[in-house]
């Protein structure tokens, strides 16, 4: 029985005559959530909101007034590209050739309709395109015309590569690294890389980040690109997050985390625009259905920064969200709702506190030691 | 951040230079909306001099004192620094021509405990505050200057949204901030231009650019007054004139409501300043 | 939306992959958000519109079951029916007050969102409840108020004019003729025996000035929980005639309400609109301020300074009938972690600022004595109720509102309320949750409702904990034990350092 059915019954005994309940709703639901166990894991997203704006920070009304959505990518001194939604359609595998000619056409459409977002794929670029085609390659010889490029790394030979790259291409070079990204990013930076693209999904897979969450996965990319530009000037480097990317609600989370272009997964977005029919598939059809899915998240993408307070959708910041799991606050330093405070800085005022209180002395490390076993519980 | 006004006297002999009265009017007819701070900054030029006033409100426990030492141009850095070492003292204000006066508390204690309304001078800005997102203290209270150039000085209705990226950067540039106050950033800002490219009307237009968020802010610099409204003009704001008589000057004045506008008789060649566009009086 | 037989396609085996989980998800019976999302997705792709949705936000963790009201029952074999459960509003500024006979309302549910038989069968309820000496107060919603709840009583129709009285009755008939209720006595139907709080919304949707000047509350609405930053919305379909006439705007056009007041652009701006309202009411009316739960500190601190007599904040899973889907998913905070900032922002304000009556209701989420019971625990002083008003009158939760295909005929036109019987589940469901309320509070040993404090509180989980500032049911909160948790770790590794 699900929590709608328990709360729907518990209602109806109360509109009965002369009626007394057995349990209070809460009572049954506490029932319901015990039996399924915790699915955290899986919706840590639905965990995470943003704060609105209303009195002491007024909204935008993205009916009435221009809500900026424009990214750039791209960093000073190569050829940008610009999208008007931070979103690139992102394919890794070889999708059929009917996939290839609908997405073509989509992506024209939302081109003439001043939306233009970008695509990420194996496949060649189509010569009468208006939008940038990113190619998925290893080797820059073996590009054709593309207005970006994407690497992959399997080592940090790429290092050699990306030079070569970057001398004879002035187009966006983009790499997609694995979990080990913390490790050797800032050289892949120093090298002139434009951006970096995590692929949440794989990584999550990996031994590294095994027990986290995707969630986990875009902070520490932030982390680490934040910490290249220590002290620095910002010169523009993009995060680029895919994975599990199919809502705008996702899109928008990512971006409060720290991403600046979002990967739509373009399996997931052929599959639930549901354009196939029974007997063939239509290119025209799903090229239209593609289109549609774009314009209403764009729309959704407008309405979500005005109803916080930004007129630019790139203001989103840590700051305007909030969690309600303990695990999530963790994963990505986000601050626990209602005390906006996150899980971390709480268990470490605890422990302040046991310090001062019981004079004790212990350094550093064992601080962190003792903080990192307890947070390690959290339930 | 609420009550913001701006007073520019329009007559170059500076006959009656009743600049405070004038502001201290406009507050107080305000005064029901908000009741968290008041300040006020009048610049005079006359007082301009070869010595610089440093301002800091002191941390004594919780109660804070007004603190004020001279220095000399070619000191100015040192002092600045020492200034910004210390734990207890909060910087507040730069000035030369300027006098920047506020408080937490009612306008008419302002006005009793510093005489406002005896104050002169070509033009000038006030402020009311009602706390939104800082704490009730004096140092968040309006108007903010910067250490980067003396006399500025800014009132400011509204959140800079994306203060923290505004900050982050312009600190990376090498300016320091003295609050937690979103409105400081604007005077941070702006000075930062001036030192850039002296163009002050360019200033405001690359903050307007720049910020997100709902503002009206008035800025005064020795030679200048503007108010500036965002580009959606999410907050109110309007200018208006009053052409004097033989006892009082004409000037301009800048508010957020009419009715302080209303009070003072400045209801001549009413304008709401367009969001986006600087509305800028020099002085001549 | 057909699922296709994977063998006829040339499809990637992502794709393939993909339909195979959505097919499992959807035998097991679990995950219906992401089946939900589904139908969102192709919803997008047909139209290209923004996808609607109605009622509350799916809320993984509202923390509401994992807090327990220690050692109270909601059934009693005794008699608690001495038990004082009322609850008043106003007095801080207004000259009058509102008092009713239970600490929870009818929420704010527009003439609009829901059709007229929903609205009867609620009116009717509250009037036999009051008749049965239980007042409760009712909200009006956005969309202006009926005519028999602006004109309730002998006294307010003395004044009109003979016109006016005509037009009135004229708009009644084609309103009951509409919903096939014309059975109905019109001057039963005239009769306002409960207190009445009217919206004063950004759409403002009335044009008859006696919709604030008789009403008993007036509530200036900011925002609400389950759209915050947005405004009030109405699909086309939902603006019949009927509800357009009512609102003084276009048939068949969505009312897309600003998404802030065109007059209060900052909190001075709200001062001065209190003040306006109250020189209209001549101060005689309480005045509301209604905010949706995100920066909760910082906007509660505004409203205690703004001359209102009381606030209501609306948590996340708060209900409406149309909202943007990512909007009231995504934004907010839940109504338990939006109490522990507003109980600190008025503790706050009153450590410089004498007592004055200031009044706290809560909305989202509440629908029975049990939670009633814990947010006034928690530090308010009434809530509201929405959803739980709907599943009395037959709600299947199906969260379509916004469309016209309502099974239960409460939002819906295509199905027919059965208002008698709705309005018997009503009546029912407030009597009983008011007896259940009793019961808590008699079982506690306790004789007023304000006397359930936090310290009758207990939680389960370290999150709720942490949230709600309460302890374990071994009186420990989440500080001790992790302190505890210190002790262990340190004595274990021998890391006890140096005492000084």
């Amino acid at each position: 029985m699900n929590e709608k059915a328990v709360l729907r019954r518990s209602i109806i005994d109360l509109c009965k005559v002369d009626s007394t309940r057995e349990e209070s709703t809460d009572d049954a639901i506490r029932k319901v959530r015990e039996k399924r166990g915790n699915d955290d894991k899986e919706n840590l997203w639905d965990y995470v909101v943003a704060l609105g704006a209303q009195l002491s920070r007024p909204p935008f009304d993205p009916y009435r007034e221009k809500i900026r959505l424009k990214t750039e990518i791209g960093r000073k001194g190569t050829t940008k590209i610009i999208l008007k939604i931070p979103i690139l359609l992102y394919g890794e595998f070889n999708l059929s050739q009917s996939s290839q000619d609908a997405l073509n056409l989509a992506l024209n459409d939302l081109v003439d309709d001043n939306s233009t977002i970008g695509i990420i794929s194996k496949g060649e670029p189509y010569d009468e395109r208006k939008y940038s085609h990113f190619q998925i390659v290893n080797d820059v010889n073996k590009i054709s015309d593309p207005e970006g490029i994407v690497m992959k790394y399997d080592d940090i030979s790429i290092i050699e590569r990306i030079k070569k790259a970057r001398k004879e291409f002035c187009g966006p070079i983009l790499v997609e690294v694995d979990e080990d990204f913390s490790e050797y990013t800032h050289r892949l930076l120093e090298t002139g890389v434009d951006g970096i693209l995590i692929n949440t999904e794989k990584i999550t897979k990996s031994v590294k980040y095994a027990e986290k969450h995707a969630i986990s996965v875009i902070h520490d990319a932030r982390e680490t690109i934040n910490a290249f530009y220590q002290g620095k000037e910002n010169d523009g480097v993009s995060l680029i997050v895919t994975g599990d990317m199919d809502s705008t609600g996702k899109i928008v989370k990512s971006a409060g985390l720290g991403a600046d272009v979002v990967g739509y997964n373009i399996s997931l977005l052929i599959a639930k625009t549901g354009s196939y029919s029974e007997d063939f598939f239509d290119e025209i059809v799903t090229a239209k259905k593609i289109y549609n899915h774009m314009i209403a998240t764009k729309n959704e993408l407008t309405g979500i920064p005005a109803a916080i307070g930004y007129s630019n959708f790139h203001n989103l910041s840590p700051k305007d969200f909030r969690t309600s799991s303990l695990k999530a606050s963790l994963e990505g330093e986000i601050l626990l709702e209602g005390v906006n405070k996150t899980y971390r800085e709480i268990v470490k005022e605890i422990l302040d506190e046991y310090i001062n209180t019981k004079k004790v002395t212990i350094d550093q490390q064992q601080k962190q030691k003792i903080t990192e076993m307890i947070l390690l519980e959290a339930n | 951040m609420c009550g913001i006004c701006g007073i520019m006297i329009d007559d170059v002999e500076l006959r009656h230079p009743h600049v405070g009265l004038l502001l201290q009017e406009m507050m107080e007819s305000q005064q029901i909306r908000a009741q968290d701070g008041a300040g006020v900054a009048i610049f005079n030029k006359t007082n301009s001099s070869d010595t610089f006033r440093i301002k800091s409100f002191k941390d004594n426990d919780g109660n804070y004192v007004s603190n004020e030492t001279n220095s000399s141009e070619e000191k100015l850095d040192e002092n600045l620094i020492n200034l910004y070492d210390k734990d207890d003292c909060t910087f507040f204000s730069l000035e030369n021509e300027m006098t920047l006066i506020k408080e937490m508390g009612l306008a008419k204690d302002l006005d009793k405990k510093h005489g406002i309304r005896k104050m002169e001078g070509s033009h000038g800005i006030g402020h009311l505050r009602i706390a939104t997102s800082s704490r009730v203290t004096p140092y968040n209270t309006h108007p903010f200057s910067t250490t980067i150039l003396p006399d500025i000085a800014i009132v400011h209705n509204g959140e800079i949204t994306n203060y923290d990226m505004l900050r982050d950067s312009l600190e990376l540039e090498g300016y320091n901030f003295y609050t937690d106050s979103d409105s400081e950033v604007i005077a941070v800002f702006v000075a930062s231009r001036i030192l850039k490219h002296g163009d002050i009307e360019r200033a405001h237009r690359e903050f307007i650019a720049k910020a997100d968020g709902p503002f009206t802010y008035i800025a005064a610099t020795p030679d200048t007054l503007a108010m500036v409204r965002d580009k959606f003009g999410t907050r109110k704001g309007i200018v208006g004139y009053n052409p004097g008589t033989k006892e009082h000057p004409p000037f301009w004045a800048m508010a957020t409501d009419l009715s302080a506008l209303d009070v003072i008789g400045a209801t001549a060649k009413i304008e709401t300043p367009y969001p986006g566009k600087p509305k800028i009086f020099f002085r001549n | 939306m057909k699922l296709v037989k994977i063998d006829t396609m040339p499809l990637s085996k992502e794709i393939m992959n993909f339909r195979w989980d959505m097919e499992k998800m959807a035998k097991k019976g679990g995950h219906t958000t992401n089946l939900k999302n589904l139908l969102l997705d192709a919803q997008k792709a047909t139209n290209g519109l923004v996808p609607y949705a109605s009622l509350g936000a799916h809320v993984p963790n509202d923390y509401f079951s994992n807090i327990k009201i220690k050692d109270a029952t909601i059934n009693s074999s005794k008699n608690h029916s001495d038990v004082d459960t009322s609850l008043t509003i106003g007095g801080r500024y207004s000259k009058n007050i509102i008092k009713t006979d239970v600490p929870f309302s009818i929420g704010a549910m527009s003439y609009g969102s829901i059709k007229l038989p929903a609205k009867i069968a609620l009116h009717l309820a509250l009037n036999k409840l009051a008749e049965n000496g239980i007042k409760v107060l009712m909200n009006t919603g956005e969309g202006g108020a009926l005519p028999w709840e602006i004109y309730g009583s002998k006294k307010s129709q003395k004044n009109l004019s003979k016109e006016h009285w005509d037009s009135i009755l004229q708009y009644t008939s084609k309103l009951l003729k509409d919903s096939n209720l014309e059975g109905i006595d019109i001057d039963k139907l005239f009769q306002r025996k409960y207190p009445l709080v009217v919206q004063y919304a950004s759409g403002r949707f009335w044009k008859d000035p006696s919709y604030l000047l008789n009403a008993d509350g007036i509530e200036i609405k900011i925002g609400q929980g389950a759209k915050i930053g947005h405004g009030g919305l109405l699909p086309g379909s939902k603006v019949t005639e009927l509800v357009a006439e009512n609102r003084g705007i276009l048939a068949n056009k969505p009312a897309h309400s600003p998404s802030r007041h065109l007059d209060i652009l900052g909190p001075e701006d709200l001062v001065a609109k209190i003040l306006e309202i109250r020189e209209l009411t001549e101060w005689k009316t309480p005045i509301i301020v209604k905010v949706g739960a995100s920066r909760v500190y910082d906007d509660m601190e505004i409203i205690l300074k703004s001359y209102a007599d009381c606030a209501t904040v609306d948590g996340l899973s708060g209900g409406t009938g149309a909202a943007p889907f990512e909007v009231r998913e995504d934004i907010g905070i839940n109504t338990i972690a939006a109490l522990l900032p507003m109980r600190n922002a008025i503790s706050d304000y009153y450590k410089t600022h004498d007592k004055d009556g200031f009044n706290l209701l809560v909305n989202g989420g509440v629908w029975d004595s049990e939670r009633i019971a814990k947010c006034i625990a928690l530090g308010a002083d009434g809530v509201g109720i929405g959803t739980g008003f709907l599943l009395a009158m037959g709600c299947t939760l199906i969260q379509e509102c916004h469309t016209d295909i309502c099974p239960a005929g409460i939002a819906g036109s295509h199905e027919k309320l059965d208002v008698e019987n709705s309005t018997e589940g009503i009546f029912n469901y407030i009597k009983t949750t008011k007896t259940e309320l009793e019961n808590i509070v008699g079982s506690l040993g306790k004789k007023n409702i304000k006397d359930i404090k936090s310290s009758d509180l207990v939680v389960n989980d370290t999150l709720t904990s942490i949230v709600s500032k309460l302890p374990f049911s071994d009186g420990e909160d989440y500080t001790t034990k992790i302190k505890k948790k210190i002790e262990d770790i340190m004595s274990s590794d021998g890391v006890s350092g140096e005492k000084n």
